[in-house]
């Protein structure tokens, strides 16, 4: 087997492994932190627990769409990585 | 192991334009969407048919009253304008958005070339979620050009200062293509998920994740349809005095 070609896939596993993991990291902690707040908030004005849920669910959606955009790089350089389909289209032609 | 709805092809036509062939494939995608939507459209047909005005309504009635009900408050809370030209789109949204979501869980086998597939949901597709977004961000277009028009919508890309035009062009590009993501990436992973866990812990694990998919997949419409709501009346600028007086008698009047 080629070499070149074994590189590629080191370098895409471990590329998307580093992405999934740093790019969780940002994301846990800030909803972490929003989730902190809502629940403090929520102690002290429980009338405004409704306002506070529906806003609490679109930072989170907000916050985690950041999470989503590393592990969609991550799907792309496991199931469809373009450089791989360059190299193996040219090996076997 | 198929990861997207897309992969998944019935038919395919070939069309041959401007001296070349290609084909347009009728894919899991396609036949989800159209599936989805002459369900949903007979389904709401069927119940509208018996709708009354008094006390004694079905229980169907019922729900879709509390349905619209809630999308007009959330409408009515959120652009802080009257629901009406609305709720249409958001309602139309919301709704495929959420019945899509929810028919991942559904186990329906299709036979494909004498090969096994089974159902995936349209929106684990990026095609159908570029599309919504396509249809959100021209709305926002169509929908600011008529509140303020054509130069008074255009004013807003070249504010505070005309030299942040090409950031402000930017933003608006990025917002229609995060909220395609969003969505996608969100259902795509939960899919994903449980395919990955069938093959290490059938039995127990998938169906947790797929609790967890039912959660994500409920409250990520309400997201979708919340950004909407929030970049159309970004687009159509502050509501004005008179506007707010009249959604405030409105409000005023149902209490």
């Amino acid at each position: 087997m080629d070499m070149g070609l074994v590189w590629i896939a080191v370098a895409s596993i471990i590329g998307a492994s580093v992405a999934v993991g740093l790019g969780g990291i940002g994301p846990a902690l800030a909803e972490g932190m929003a989730t902190k707040q809502t629940l403090a908030s929520m102690a002290q004005q429980p009338d405004e627990a409704s306002t506070l849920r529906s806003t609490l669910f679109v930072s989170m959606a907000m916050l985690e769409s950041t999470a989503i955009y590393a592990l969609l790089v991550a799907m792309i350089l496991i199931f469809s990585n373009p450089f791989w389909n360059y190299a193996v289209s040219n090996i076997v032609r | 192991m198929k990861i997207s709805p897309d992969e998944i092809v019935f038919y395919q036509i070939p069309v041959s334009l401007f001296n070349r062939t290609f084909s347009i494939d009728i894919n899991m995608t396609i036949v989800g969407t159209w599936g989805i939507m002459i369900f949903l459209f007979f389904f709401f047909r069927h119940i509208t048919k018996d709708f009354n005005d008094s006390l004694q309504m079905t229980r169907l009635q019922n729900m879709v009253e509390v349905l619209v009900k809630f999308l007009r408050e959330q409408i009515e809370s959120i652009m802080k304008r009257k629901a009406d030209p609305f709720i249409c789109l958001i309602g139309s949204l919301f709704i495929f958005i959420l019945v899509a979501n929810w028919t991942a869980l559904l186990p329906i086998p299709f036979i494909v070339d004498k090969s096994l597939e089974w159902y995936m949901p349209p929106t684990s597709s990026i095609s159908t979620t570029a599309g919504l977004s396509i249809v959100v961000m021209s709305s926002v277009i169509v929908y600011g050009m008529k509140k303020q028009g054509i130069f008074g919508y255009f004013k807003r890309f070249f504010e505070p200062i005309f030299i942040l035009f090409p950031l402000n062009i930017l933003s608006e590009i990025s917002s229609g293509v995060s909220l395609a993501i969003r969505l996608y990436g969100n259902i795509m992973s939960g899919g994903l998920l449980a395919g990955i866990l069938f093959v290490l812990a059938p039995f127990f694990l998938p169906g947790l994740i797929n609790i967890y998919g039912l959660l994500a997949g409920t409250i990520q419409p309400y997201i979708f349809s919340v950004l909407a709501m929030v970049y159309i009346s970004a687009g159509m600028g502050d509501p004005s005095e008179s506007e707010m007086e009249e959604l405030m008698s409105l409000q005023l009047e149902r209490i």
